[in-house]
């Protein structure tokens, strides 16, 4: 990296522009360190209720601390395993309908206040008004009632009705906002958003900078009452192209970048001085059959014969497939489920690849091959459209392979990629008769019920391809509503076995979340659900210090 | 010249005749695991994508794409035109003033800010749309030029002569406006094609324009543009065919533009096409 | 002269409001497959109540007329509307984007002027020699490659392989705030190099080959001849008086260039990551952020408008032969 920083004062000088006081290198000198991380996007908004986007969460979750977080373990049942945060404590009400949490005391806002159990209130009233639009909202009008305030180191949350997953349905969803800047002015979305730009939160990380779509830049906070940042600045720089991205991390311009492509993860993995790191993504991405024609009752003509939807599951060779787009970081989809869930199951038993087996089947059902192999019934040509949105460039790869692994059973695959909202609309209105899916989950496995029960094939569900199964709905239910885990993991098993021998989906795919670093940042440990959760523990490795690590001084 | 005659000569068939001479099928992955991201071998000389595709055959279908959605637009273009330029430039006044707004208003947006609207109220788009799309906002430059050659020739005493003998407006545009204006559309015609080659191909590289994996010869570039540097032949093959496309039809211009419009050196510079 | 600046000025205007208008019916004709925040299908708390919400938020479900009327009179005071995927004025967003621009397609315009003109005259002056056949060659070629291209060859080798300059962006984002002010615009320079020579290369191609052919024009006219006679070695001749007398159809390319660079800059930001107008509105594009979407239109019509009126005026004052009416 030195010669880095030699060239650049040479380049500079035969420009004849005298910029010295620019390379005035301060390598090894003390200084906790500047962490530059490239990112694809700004935040859209740093207003914890509505931050949506990748870089709004993390960025907000450093600047604000929840009451917990799900521990290391990312057990979601019960609350064991949770890291206090400003809750130092919290007890449970003996009918499990009410928890008292307990504010730490050294909890500041970053203007002095202390944090109080009004916060927590006032941020429950901000994210259950729907006007405001928040995320979680719905979920926690779902869940909680009211949550009351005993003094102001104390404050209950009320819940309708007792279930296994409440306190992390409580403490992932709400982020307590400073009442006593924002109380009066809640409503008035300009003095909302000035506050989304200079926000004033209670974490470990305070915002110093925020230059759009160019960087944004933190540091320490000195009113956290917790342990300081090792690093003296964390700084995301912005590039729309993810390539750029991966350039700049090989070029040691920057330190991290989190999402990289398969391809540049590969490229960046022969640079010696940098690592992959893979994150855990709760996605799963599948290939989602229509089981009635279009939007109407009438059966569709192909994928409402559970036989033909194994045969082309059975068609496919899932594992060629994965280690196609993702050499051997992807991982096959086994279910509804990610393996990273308490509740996954890698036994279920799964529609193996056989393409003599697919074909035979095919014969059965009467679609027989024809001209080139491809096959017809009854005069009908064996052929249906795949939907493939236009944003997701791993999608459109599996859609190219499968398109031709079909073409070999057989099977005429046409794909219409379209752009995410015309999909959108598409696959609401039931118009369709194959969508390359995927659904981004949580540590909690319960998004089952949303996704693929008969409740969620009506209106408003994300069963667009309405499939149906009675005793997979009982299993859901039942496994929704047990306390202990053994007996909640037994429910989801027999459910995730039902539906993947009906096989209303093929399912594809677990998309790996790879990030890259160099290892001039000592990260320890990543978590692979949170990796911003151990920012505060980053350093520079002794020796790797840079120019850009030094003591930052503002110029005058 | 004739070197450039020759480029696209070839080009064409090759366009022509893909599916005879194209190695593989340019759509056929067949080894996805282990055959992707070759360098050129002699088997693939081109080498291969990152889904094991033979980029070669896929430069070769690339230019029935790439030729084809370019001369489409073109011929949209310039009909449109030399049809409003000549109603501008015939007919004057009033027309010629509503005529020559729309096309100031057309040429006041950079055409590839125009197409990133247009695209973004289309979404992704079929390669008949694309044609469309080219083809409808590369019509304005012609048409002033066109205006430009009418009007001048309105006022030539043959034209002058045959409308004082009551010859009919539509015969008298036909028989002398038409013939002096179609040198005019030649030249136009190579502007158009050297303009919207690299447009086309500059719209897929960014996913805007023809959609995978239908090969254009911007795509290919844009399916390797996920691999930092190291897989520099699915940039260049594609990259090279672009070039000399557009080179030859360059020379080709050039060359007709001397030839047709000796007259006047300044105006030939003010059309070298450079986006 | 005041009177033909007031018609130049008040045509201006009225074209970019028929750009303005034109752009917004474009935008919102409801065939238009994108809206604002529609953007996340597979996160399950998306709710179509929270999207529908977010329309009427917006005013996206109100009658076209009056959505235009609304944003049209805003725009006449100077207000473009509220930038969805960015959570600010689209007045802001500007603000910060267009002078980085400008700055872009600016050093592009001086260096490739610089360099046009030099070659160009070069040329003229050496004509029918071996040496300038082959740099016209280069030009012509050079003008067949697509931005596209030469910035990814840019990215790929001097950037990405030999570290010469920065892969993207407009700063260090480190050290910017420790730098002083001549550091800084040396910082920036440097990362303005790559950018900004690929789009001078390309300008410059073009330049020299409009500027070869007008002083070709001018060369054998009587004064340069008569400027021989009186003297003046060749040389003197040549760059004094040609060269003057061609400055006046150089000033129509820079206005026929303006959207060629401006096109080109939307290439370029992209790929370099240069935070200017030109990302900006691909990022509008693919968020669907109408408003945004418009302005880029807008902007990127002013600027054209605005190089072609200057260019003309500045025709009228340049050239000798225009301002005598000869």
């Amino acid at each position: 990296m030195r010669f880095h920083s030699v060239r650049r004062c040479a380049l500079v000088m035969v420009s004849s522009i005298a910029l010295v006081a620019g390379c005035k290198g301060a390598e090894g000198t003390a200084g906790g360190g500047t962490v530059i991380i490239g990112s694809g996007q700004d935040p859209k908004t740093l207003y914890p209720p509505t931050a949506d986007n990748a870089q709004a969460t993390e960025i907000t979750q450093l600047l604000f601390q929840r009451l917990a977080d799900r521990g290391p373990s990312l057990n979601t049942l019960g609350d064991s395993g949770y890291i206090p945060r400003l809750a130092e404590r919290w007890e449970w009400s003996p009918d499990s309908l009410r928890i008292t949490f307990h504010i730490d005391p050294r909890a500041r806002w970053q203007d002095g206040h202390a944090v109080s159990a009004e916060d927590v209130k006032f941020a429950f009233a901000v994210y259950t008004e729907k006007s405001v639009g928040a995320r979680t909202g719905a979920e926690l009008r779902a869940v909680v009632d009211s949550i009351t305030v005993a003094d102001s180191a104390t404050c209950t949350a009320w819940f309708h009705q007792r279930s296994p997953e409440q306190f992390d349905e409580l403490v992932t969803s709400l982020t307590p906002l400073p009442a006593h800047i924002l109380s009066e002015k809640w409503r008035d979305s300009l003095a909302v958003n000035s506050f989304s730009r200079n926000p004033v939160g209670n974490g470990a990380f305070t915002l110093v900078k925020w230059e759009e779509s160019v960087r944004l830049e933190i540091a320490p906070s000195p009113s956290y009452g917790g342990e300081r940042a090792k690093l003296d600045r964390v700084i995301w720089t912005f590039a729309p192209d993810a390539q750029t991205l991966t350039k700049q991390v090989i070029a040691g311009e920057s330190d991290f970048v989190e999402n990289v492509p398969i391809g540049d993860a590969t490229a960046a993995a022969k640079e010696p001085n940098l690592r992959v790191i893979p994150l855990g993504r709760y996605a799963y991405n599948y290939l989602q059959f229509n089981l009635f024609d279009g939007a109407s009752e009438r059966p569709h003509p192909l994928f409402a014969d559970r036989a033909l939807r194994r045969a082309l599951t059975m068609a496919l060779d899932r594992q060629l497939l994965v280690r196609s787009v993702f050499d051997s970081l992807g991982r096959v989809g086994l279910g509804p489920f990610v393996r990273a869930q308490w509740a996954a199951d890698t036994t279920i038993t799964q529609i193996g690849f056989d393409r003599p087996a697919a074909a035979k089947l095919l014969d059965s059902l009467g679609w027989r091959a024809g001209a080139e192999g491809m096959r017809a019934r009854n005069g009908h040509a064996l052929s249906f459209k795949l939907l493939v949105p236009a944003s997701s460039a791993p999608r459109q790869s599996f859609a190219v392979l499968i398109q031709e692994q079909l073409r070999l059973a057989g099977v005429k695959l046409e794909i219409e990629k379209l752009d995410n909202k015309a999909m959108g609309d598409r696959v609401k209105a039931h118009a369709f008769d194959a969508v390359m899916g995927g659904l981004n989950s949580s540590p909690s496995p319960s998004g089952l019920k949303q996704t693929w029960t008969s409740t969620a094939a009506r209106e408003g569900g994300f069963n667009y391809g309405r499939y149906e199964s009675k005793t997979f709905d009982a299993q859901t239910d039942s496994a929704l509503t047990s306390r202990g885990k053994a007996a909640a993991k037994a429910h989801y098993r027999a459910a995730y076995q039902i539906i993947v021998d009906d096989a209303p989906a093929i399912w594809l795919y677990e998309p790996p979340l790879l990030a890259v670093a160099n290892t001039r940042v000592q990260t320890g440990a990543v978590r692979p659900d949170t990796w911003w959760f151990g920012l505060a523990g980053w350093s520079i490795a002794p020796g790797k210090h840079l120019p850009r690590d030094a003591a930052p001084t503002k110029s005058p | 010249m004739k070197l450039a005659a020759a480029v696209l000569l070839i080009f064409t068939l090759v366009a022509f005749a893909a599916p005879a001479i194209a190695p593989y099928d340019p759509r056929a992955t067949p080894q996805s695991e282990t055959q992707k991201n070759l360098a050129p071998t002699a088997s693939h000389p081109f080498g291969t994508d990152q889904f094991s595709r033979d980029v070669l055959s896929r430069v070769i279908y690339g230019a029935r794409v790439s030729l084809g959605v370019a001369t489409l637009a073109v011929l949209l273009a310039l009909t449109l035109g030399a049809a409003v330029g000549s109603l501008a430039g015939y007919a004057g006044g009033w027309t010629d003033s509503i005529c020559m707004r729309l096309v100031d208003a057309m040429l006041s947006v950079p055409r590839v800010l125009l197409l990133l609207v247009l695209v973004a109220t289309t979404g992704p788009l079929t390669v008949p749309g694309i044609i469309l799309l080219l083809g409808l906002t590369g019509w304005a430059t012609t048409s002033r030029l066109i205006r430009a050659e009418v009007r001048q020739l309105k006022e030539r005493d043959f034209v002058l002569a045959s409308r004082a003998t009551g010859t009919p407006e539509w015969r008298v545009f036909v028989t002398h406006v038409l013939p002096g204006i179609i040198p005019q559309i030649l030249v136009s015609a190579t502007i158009a094609l050297a303009t919207v080659i690299p447009l086309e191909a500059g719209l897929s590289f960014l996913g805007l324009g023809v959609q995978p994996p239908t090969a254009s010869w911007g795509n290919i570039i844009s399916d390797a543009a996920e691999r930092p540097g190291d897989a520099w032949w699915v940039v260049l093959f594609p990259g090279l065919a672009i070039v000399c496309t557009v080179l030859a039809v360059n020379t080709i211009g050039e060359r007709l533009r001397i030839q047709f419009d000796a007259r006047s050196a300044a105006r030939t510079a003010r059309r070298d096409p450079i986006s | 002269m005041r009177r033909f600046l007031v018609a130049r000025g008040a045509q201006a205007l009225g074209v970019i409001a028929i750009v303005a208008t034109l752009a917004f019916a474009l935008v919102h004709v409801h065939v238009a497959p994108g809206d604002p925040f529609g953007e996340s299908l597979d996160d399950p708390t998306n709710t179509a109540a929270l999207h529908a919400q977010q329309m009427h938020t917006w005013g996206y479900d109100q009658p076209l007329p009056v959505q235009y009327v609304k944003w049209i009179g805003n725009l006449a005071r100077g207000n473009f509307g509220w930038s969805h995927s960015r959570n600010r004025p689209v007045g802001e967003v500007l603000r910060a984007t267009i002078p980085r621009t400008l700055l872009l397609m600016g050093t592009a315009l001086l260096i490739g002027l610089l360099g046009g003109v030099a070659l160009g005259t070069w040329q003229a002056a050496r004509r029918g020699t071996i040496a300038e056949r082959v740099s016209g060659a280069v030009a012509l070629t050079l003008l067949s490659v697509p931005e596209f291209l030469v910035a990814l060859a840019a990215l790929a080798l001097p950037a990405a392989r030999w570290h010469w300059f920065p892969v993207s962006g407009m700063a260090d984002p480190a050290g910017q705030d420790s730098m002083n002010a001549l550091a800084r615009a040396g910082d920036v320079l440097w990362h303005l190099a790559l950018p900004a020579g690929t789009l001078a290369l390309l300008a410059a191609a073009a330049i020299s080959r409009y500027h070869r052919t007008a002083m070709l024009a001018v060369l054998p006219e009587e004064f340069v001849r008569t400027a021989r006679v009186k003297g003046a070695s060749e040389f003197g001749a040549v760059v004094r008086h040609a060269l003057a007398n061609s400055l006046g159809p150089l000033t129509t390319i820079i206005g026929v260039l303006v959207p060629a660079l401006f096109g080109g800059a939307v290439f370029v930001e992209t790929i370099f990551s240069w935070p200017g107008v030109g990302r900006m509105m691909f990022d509008a594009v693919h968020g669907n952020d109408y408003p945004l979407v418009l302005a880029g239109v807008i902007v990127g019509s002013v600027l054209v408008v605005a190089g072609s009126t200057l260019a003309d005026v500045l025709l009228a004052l340049v050239d000798p032969r225009v301002r005598t009416g000869a």
